[in-house]
């Protein structure tokens, strides 16, 4: 290299390259809305029925506890092609704290939309600490410090916007299933995460556990479906009845995080979208299936993404890689 | 539409050594019917259903399960084949096949001797016997005879226009057995007299839980049936419980009969 900077440390891990767009600090956000999660809830079919004993329980159940969804715009120059970096800073910590994973982030009416998914609702929502390249911030004024330009003598390193200092990180995998044991019984689903979290150990324990902010990135994990069928005809009463009810619930599922202790962080999941469908008739003849349930429901499911999915797991054992630092070197 | 019970792998996956395993549960009600037995119990208004449930469920194992395995995970978690709906006019009996209870009803007359009605099917030789007794020509086989003194009482579930026009829940025909007199009544599953006659039937007010009523079509009688306080009874098929009939004549209470099941006559 004829030219430029390169600092490693005693590990030969590059600290600084004049070649590379260090991240450096872009400021804090809170949330500027937050919504709870999706749920599509629809039934469709008779309430009446002539036999008398037509089964109306939970036609109102969800099955499970929606996520919270906090939404964040970013301000920065370049809106089309440089994502920033959004570490998390939890409204609380440790084994009674939601879990929380960015789960979108995209460009639209002139800012970083970023959307955080955490397992519950707290107010208010987590802050964002969020880091960008240089060509995207201000440069400081000091007379003092170290500036670093590549060939293009753009600058890619200065001390003076306080670059992303990594303290810890490591690697976390999901558990296997948001939820374990059966999916429901006879009309109710139970789409609840009931999953033991799994934990990471790091070596940032001299952050404190208040200070410590996260960057992971959250990814799809899990579709868990329930379905359930039952149709009855016959005499009762001197009267001919038939009825059929169908339900369908199901839930996705995002991997979110949270700070266990200063040396630990946990990993499980939250909804980002459920869904109960049921149909009713008076009538014995129809028996399940998704298009039965989904037809003329909302055509909004379908664009959406969110149709119900057999029960799987995904990119489950795929380790997500996860970095601390600490929340005081920026305030 | 008949199913029968069981169990099905839908999807099985590996995933980091667990196995995800998603079955689908079917579980039917006991009781299973002949075409020609079903369309009798719909004719005659017998409880009985035809049941079942299908769920999909998840079950997790950390190696590749046998089905004995998802079998036995399935039943752990309160999968059965069956749903016993108990259908109060059906059973099985010791092949398991579905037969109603009893046939024969047992209509019991204070002072006078107790009568069986018997249906063509459970009874056809004393219902052969009693309906050859018949001295006119009867144009449709009656579902059920019985005899009360001299008088031959043949019961029909469907219209039987040989004798009615008008239809009814069911239709009894009172023929003597010597003279072939007719004597019409036809049985509503609820009460139909308004208070005003009411008012002119003897000991009406005392009766309570009415469940049909009985028009005669060439007397001036009138039957109200009744059951027990909080039983539902059917005519066509009376239940453990009893139930009952009082007969007015021009006002005047002639007599309370009781109707129950012929128990011992499975």
């Amino acid at each position: 290299m004829g030219y430029g900077l390169t600092i490693n440390n005693d590990f030969g891990q590059m600290i600084i390259d004049s070649d590379i767009s260090h991240y450096h600090f872009a400021g804090t956000y809170t949330s500027v809305s937050d919504v709870a999660g999706g749920t599509l809830q629809n039934h469709q079919g008779g309430t009446d029925n002539a036999g008398g004993n037509f089964p109306y329980q939970n036609l109102n159940s969800l099955g499970s506890t929606i996520g919270h969804i906090y939404m964040y715009d970013i301000t920065q120059a370049d809106v089309s092609t440089k994502p920033p970096m959004c570490f998390i800073k939890p409204t609380s910590t440790g084994s009674s704290a939601p879990f929380a994973g960015i789960i979108r982030m995209y460009f639209a009416s002139g800012y970083w939309k970023v959307e955080l998914l955490q397992s519950t609702q707290t107010t208010p929502g987590p802050t964002l600490y969020v880091f960008t390249t240089l060509d995207q911030l201000t440069l400081g004024t000091d007379s003092h410090g170290l500036r670093v330009m590549n060939e293009a003598s753009e600058v890619t390193f200065d001390s003076q916007n306080r670059p992303l200092r990594i303290k810890g990180s490591g690697d976390i995998t999901t558990p296997t299933l948001a939820h374990t044991g059966s999916l429901g019984s006879s009309w109710l689903g139970t789409l609840d995460v009931n999953c033991t979290p799994r934990e990471m150990t790091h070596s940032a324990s001299s952050i404190a556990i208040d200070k410590q902010l996260y960057y992971v990135p959250s990814i799809a994990h899990c579709a868990l479906q329930y379905t359930h069928s039952e149709s009855d005809s016959g005499i009762h009463n001197w009267h001919s009845y038939a009825w059929a009810r169908n339900d369908l619930y199901w839930a996705f599922y995002r991997s979110a995080f949270r700070i266990l202790s200063t040396t630990t962080l946990q990993c499980s999941y939250a909804i980002y979208y459920r869904g109960h469908l049921a149909r009713t008739a008076a009538d014995s003849s129809f028996v399940l299936s998704l298009e039965n349930l989904l037809g003329n429901v909302d055509a909004s499911v379908g664009s959406a993404g969110m149709v119900p999915y057999t029960n799987s797991s995904r990119n489950v054992g795929q380790d997500q890689g996860v970095i601390i630092t600490n929340s005081d070197w920026y305030n | 539409m008949e199913m029968e019970g069981g169990w099905k792998v839908i999807k099985k996956e590996e995933v980091a050594g667990e196995y995800l395993v998603t079955v689908e549960l079917t579980s039917v009600d006991l009781y299973q019917y002949t075409a020609e037995f079903h369309a009798e119990l719909h004719k005659d208004l017998v409880e009985h259903t035809h049941h079942y449930t299908v769920s999909s469920d998840l079950f997790t194992f950390d190696h590749s399960p046998t089905e004995s395995e998802i079998e036995t995970a399935a039943i752990a978690r309160g999968f059965n084949l069956t749903i016993d709906n108990n259908p109060s006019d059906l059973m099985l009996d010791e092949t398991n096949n579905t037969i109603r209870k009893r046939d024969a009803i047992r209509i019991i007359t204070p002072g006078q001797e107790d009568v069986l009605d018997y249906n063509s099917r459970t009874h056809p030789a004393e219902f052969t016997e009693l309906f050859n007794m018949i001295p006119i020509t009867i144009d449709s086989i009656p579902a059920s005879i019985s005899l009360k003194g001299d008088w031959l009482y043949i019961y029909y579930t469907s219209l039987p226009t040989q004798f009615f026009t008008e239809e009814f829940l069911l239709y009894s025909v009172r023929i003597h057995k010597d003279t072939g007199m007719v004597r019409r009544k036809g049985y509503v599953k609820e009460m139909i007299l308004n208070k005003e006659v009411t008012d002119t039937l003897e000991g009406f007010d005392v009766i309570t839980n009415i469940i049909g009523t009985g028009v005669f079509l060439d007397e001036p009688k009138v039957t109200i049936y009744y059951a027990l306080e909080g039983a539902a009874a059917n005519p066509l098929t009376p239940g453990d419980t009893p139930y009952y009939g009082v007969t007015w004549e021009e006002g005047v209470q002639i007599r309370t009969r009781e109707y129950t099941r012929e128990m011992n006559d499975v």
